[in-house]
């Protein structure tokens, strides 16, 4: 079982959302924040541009856009991953060798030694960014299907895929092993407690399974409950992202739109209950991404329309 | 005075003078300012030998002398020197200009071939001068415009054997003509092979005067008379002989024309012919004078040179027979052609057929005895000609059809009618289109007739052949991926619906016929079930190795940004297979060593150095060729792509265990413990061989028992 330290805390019912932070024009389908201290979001969005908002709410309301590049580091559609240097916005390295677009990319090793980018051609893609090698490392193809989602985790040295095809793959560089699990429905998320004793995997039947990465038996599954009064975890079509959240002790995620509007979720990991549920507009259709910020404590949602809430 | 002149003083005079001895008109001047020309004396010492170029060139004796080679026209001193060859690889000897025999000639020679050519035609013309061609020239005019030549053929026929006199044709065999002085006994037998006979040629002779056609009288007479005096001159020079024979030839001498009584024809006028008989009296006519033997009875009776050609075909009787008896015999047979053979057997000469018709005897037909009649009698006049009706027109003036005059024939009525009346009336505009016959009897339409009829199992088995047929594979693929959501037609259900019976049908899992349009034919029925089945081959998914190539998307989720625009399309359901065991166990929420399976991966060393960690055991033992390792190279990923990843969850746990397990878990043993991960052998990781360099079991290991080397190599009794 995983220790997981159990926190009253729930999320901020008041989100310090951001006015301005409606920054980009597309769906934002990937949000981070900054290592640092998280003062800063990092979004990717539809419509190719990375922006780089402040996110930690200081004496003005209006958030400074430090920098807005073109696409950095997710350039859909385009078979190929473009590492960004952030502060120069010139293009550091440029990958090419996916035949689709890609869907994921993780960095990994030892000192970010590692690109890791997963993509609908079915295949996961090592780079390294320690040489000026134009081909991969190593190609992952045991996807039968697009691969959506990557997580590295560093403390057991493995990486974790999950893909369309209703798998979630972990390879273990280490003991030089891959564990198959077999959800049997797409996987849109997949995430690794920090201990890398548990699996966090999002699948398009609504659910949120938490899996035993010893043996792959199921520890907690969330979603599913018929909320009734108010919103209700949905996840069927779109690709939204699950992470955890307060040191392994939450579940959150993002949710489609439901009867009553697209809200963001959060749940107790051992209780599976829904601690809450925070709506983010009328007019959202979904959130697709958040973001946990250990350091301080705040969360961001990625909505489709564009626009990045972040709460305190 | 003095009266002897100096020889200078001469000199000088003569020089002056140039010629002493031109007393009118202006001398020429000198050949030679040098020379005297009057002939006196010059003495030796004086005298001097030039060439024509004024050099001096004392040969010797005559114009060549001894060293005249040298000086006139060889190279060397020593005369002719022999030419040298000297040709080398990089130094080709250049090719010899070809020497002409003008290169060897000197100045004399030269001239004197100057002096040899002359100015001449290439052929001579007959018309003037020569009269060496006298044998061809006897046309006159035309011989000046053509030369005298041989023509083409002339040449072609002397390279063929043939020479001038002769006819054109095989050889004949014949006896000798020895002439009429020869002798007529001895040899006379011998035949030899002779060319035949030159034919004359037919010569038109225009005719000029108003005369009769075939009169001859005076010509005959000019030709008697007046021409024949100067019959010699006129043989020798035809030129003013007043007619134009086509032929160049002599004409021929017309053989036997009898030379007619006429008037002032005497003995002098004896053209030299020993036929003519100048003493006939009388206007001559063309019978013999004399029975048994006329003038040529000479020639007669001396045997007819048998014509014996070289053809054995042509080699006919030789017999003689008379003038009178031919003429009796009416056949003319033996009369020769004029190319001097026989006509062709079975032919006779047009010339005979006139004395056919004369001397033939005719009989008449038999005489109709008295009284006869004949037994038929001639209705030839009752009959009213102008009221003939041909047969079709008779039939074309008939009202009756087929049936009544069956009727009136009192015939049983036929079953079969036309097939126009069981025709629809599409079907007879549809031949009337294709023969363009507008004329078509009307299509009637009618049912079979009763007994006829076709039965109902009969007509829905024609209707079945016109269902086109369709793989039954290929339906149910087009059948599969109809269910998963795409399907042609979409925006007409009704033939959707129609599509998809079809697609049952050829499947095999429905029996009827196929649906039809209400109110459409049966043609359009059948083109639209063909329209079905080529949509089915089309549309059916991608089998085998292809398919397996690649993936579908379409049940993808969508992301966030693609929701927009794709929304709504409510097909996308995914096709119903049969579940893997794993995927049946996660579908149940059964999570656990059901679903998990552990495979074999195979870090590549630079990744796991680069993750900072010692390479996995199996990446260490084997580093270079690992089985199965997926390749890093970018372009054949997608040939592992969905073999891999099969093998896994599949094996893992049969169908039995599955079974077993899911009876477990409702409840009798509601743990699965018996299963855990160690338990599903085949898929785990081989354990890696452990290769030991310092020991060798095959040698290190126990020696075997004693029994065992007996067992093998027999008993140790065989060696005592």
């Amino acid at each position: 079982m995983v220790g997981i330290q159990y926190l009253d805390t729930v999320p901020a019912q008041n989100p310090l959302q951001h006015p301005s932070a409606n920054i980009s024009p597309g769906p934002v389908n990937a949000v981070t924040f900054s290592s640092s201290g998280g003062t800063y979001v990092l979004t990717g969005s539809s419509d190719r541009a990375i922006h780089l908002s402040r996110a930690v709410p200081n004496n003005t309301n209006s958030p400074t856009v430090v920098e807005t590049t073109t696409p950095i580091q997710k350039y859909e559609a385009h078979g190929y991953s473009v590492l960004r240097h952030r502060q120069q916005g010139t293009t550091t390295r440029r990958w090419t060798g996916h035949n689709s677009r890609v869907e994921a990319v993780q960095f990994a090793g030892d000192g970010d030694s590692v690109v890791v980018t997963g993509s609908a051609d079915t295949t996961i893609n090592i780079w390294d960014t320690r040489s000026s090698s134009y081909k991969p490392i190593q190609t992952l193809t045991e996807a039968t299907d697009t691969v959506s989602t990557l997580h590295m985790h560093m403390g057991t040295y493995s990486i974790a895929s999950g893909s369309y095809d209703g798998h979630a793959r972990i390879y273990d560089v280490r003991m030089g092993k891959t564990t198959v699990d077999v959800l049997a429905h797409p996987v849109t998320s997949v995430r690794c407690s920090s201990d890398g004793n548990a699996l966090l995997a999002s699948t398009l039947d609504g659910y949120i399974r938490l899996l035993d990465r010893m043996d792959g038996k199921l520890l907690n599954a969330f979603g599913g409950e018929k909320g009734g009064k108010g919103h209700s975890y949905r996840n069927s079509e779109l690709r939204v992202r699950s992470v955890f959240a307060m040191g392994d002790a939450v579940v959150l995620s993002g949710s489609e739109e439901g009867t009553a509007g697209a809200a963001a979720f959060a749940w107790d990991v051992v209780k599976g209950e829904v601690i809450a549920a925070v709506p983010v507009g009328e007019k959202v259709k979904a959130v697709s991404c958040v973001a946990w910020n250990e350091g301080v404590g705040d969360w961001a949602a990625g909505c489709s329309d564009g626009a990045v809430r972040v709460y305190g | 005075m003095a009266l002897k002149r100096t020889r200078a003083a001469l000199e000088a005079d003569l020089q002056a003078e140039q010629s002493p001895y031109a007393f009118y008109g202006t001398p020429l001047p000198p050949l030679d300012d040098d020379v005297r020309d009057d002939g006196s004396f010059v003495p030796i010492w004086k005298q001097e030998v030039r060439d024509e170029h004024g050099s001096k060139r004392l040969h010797g004796a005559f114009t060549g002398g001894f060293s005249a080679g040298y000086f006139n026209s060889v190279g060397s001193k020593e005369g002719w020197t022999p030419s040298t060859f000297v040709s080398s690889r990089q130094n080709r000897a250049k090719k010899a200009e070809q020497k002409r025999p003008e290169d060897f000639m000197d100045a004399n020679d030269l001239r004197e071939q100057e002096e040899s050519r002359q100015l001449q035609t290439a052929d001579e013309f007959a018309g003037f001068g020569s009269t060496e061609l006298d044998a061809t020239r006897r046309a006159g005019l035309m011989d000046i415009l053509k030369t005298g030549g041989e023509t083409m053929g002339v040449k072609l026929l002397k390279k063929m054997g043939w020479s001038e006199g002769q006819g054109i044709g095989p050889k004949v065999r014949r006896k000798a003509n020895l002439g009429e002085s020869s002798a007529p006994g001895g040899d006379a037998e011998e035949t030899y092979l002779f060319a035949p006979e030159n034919p004359p040629m037919v010569a038109f002779i225009r005719k000029t005067d108003r005369k009769g056609l075939g009169f001859e009288g005076e010509s005959r007479l000019e030709s008697h008379n007046a021409l024949q005096p100067t019959r010699d001159v006129d043989e020798s020079d035809s030129f003013f002989g007043g007619r134009l024979a086509i032929q160049g030839k002599a004409q021929p001498p017309k053989p036997k024309e009898s030379r007619r009584g006429g008037l002032g024809v005497g003995p002098l006028n004896d053209t030299g012919s020993d036929d003519e008989d100048p003493y006939s009296l009388g206007p001559q006519i063309s019978y013999n004078k004399t029975i048994g033997g006329d003038k040529k009875k000479k020639k007669k009776l001396k045997p007819e040179p048998t014509i014996a050609s070289a053809n054995p075909l042509l080699n006919s009787k030789p017999v003689f027979i008379s003038k009178k008896v031919a003429a009796a015999r009416g056949a003319g047979g033996f009369r020769k052609c004029r190319d001097g053979r026989l006509p062709l057997d079975g032919f006779i000469l047009a010339d005979g057929i006139m004395g056919l018709s004369i001397s033939e005897k005719k009989y008449d037909p038999p005489v109709i005895p008295e009284g006869w009649k004949p037994a038929k009698e001639i209705l030839s006049e009752k009959r009213d000609q102008s009221k003939y009706v041909s047969t079709a027109d008779a039939a074309k003036a008939s009202t009756l059809n087929p049936t009544s005059r069956a009727a009136l024939l009192g015939e049983d009525q036929l079953p079969g009618k036309s097939i126009f009346d069981y025709m629809t009336p599409e079907a007879r505009e549809k031949i009337v289109k294709l023969t363009g016959n507008a004329n078509l009897p009307p299509a009637l339409g009618e049912k079979a007739p009763k007994g006829y009829e076709l039965p109902e199992s009969q007509k829905r088995k024609d209707l079945w052949d016109l269902v086109p047929k369709l793989d039954k594979q290929i339906a149910a693929q087009a059948l599969a991926r109809a269910v998963s959501g795409w399907m042609p037609y979409q925006e007409d259900e009704k033939k959707r619906a129609r599509y998809q019976t079809f697609l049952q049908i050829s499947a095999g899992t429905r029996s009827t016929l196929p649906e039809r349009v209400e109110g459409s034919s049966t043609d359009e029925w059948v083109i639209e079930m063909q329209e079905f089945s080529r949509a089915a081959e089309v549309f059916k998914p991608m089998s085998g190795v292809m398919a397996s190539r690649f993936t579908s998307s379409s049940t993808a989720p969508k992301i966030v940004s693609d929701a927009p625009d794709s929304a709504e399309s409510g097909l996308s359901r995914p096709a119903e297979k049969p579940d893997d065991p794993a995927v049946a166990a996660a579908k149940i929420g059964m999570f656990g060593p059901m679903t998990r399976s552990t495979i074999s991966f195979y870090p590549s060393r630079l990744l796991c150095k680069r993750f900072n960690v010692k390479p996995p055991e199996n990446v260490q033992l084997d580093p270079g060729e690992r089985p199965g390792a997926p390749s890093t190279e970018p372009g054949t990923r997608f040939q592992s792509a969905g073999f891999q990843a099969e093998t896994g969850p599949k094996q893992l746990v049969s169908q039995d265990v599955m079974n077993q397990l899911l009876i477990d878990s409702l409840g009798y043993l509601p743990t699965a413990d018996g299963l855990d991960p160690s338990a599903s052998g085949p898929v785990n990781a081989p354990p890696p061989v452990v290769v030991e360099p310092e020991r060798n079991d095959a040698l290190e290991a126990e020696r075997p028992g004693d029994a065992v080397f007996k067992a093998i190599f027999g008993s140790d009794d065989e060696d005592e």
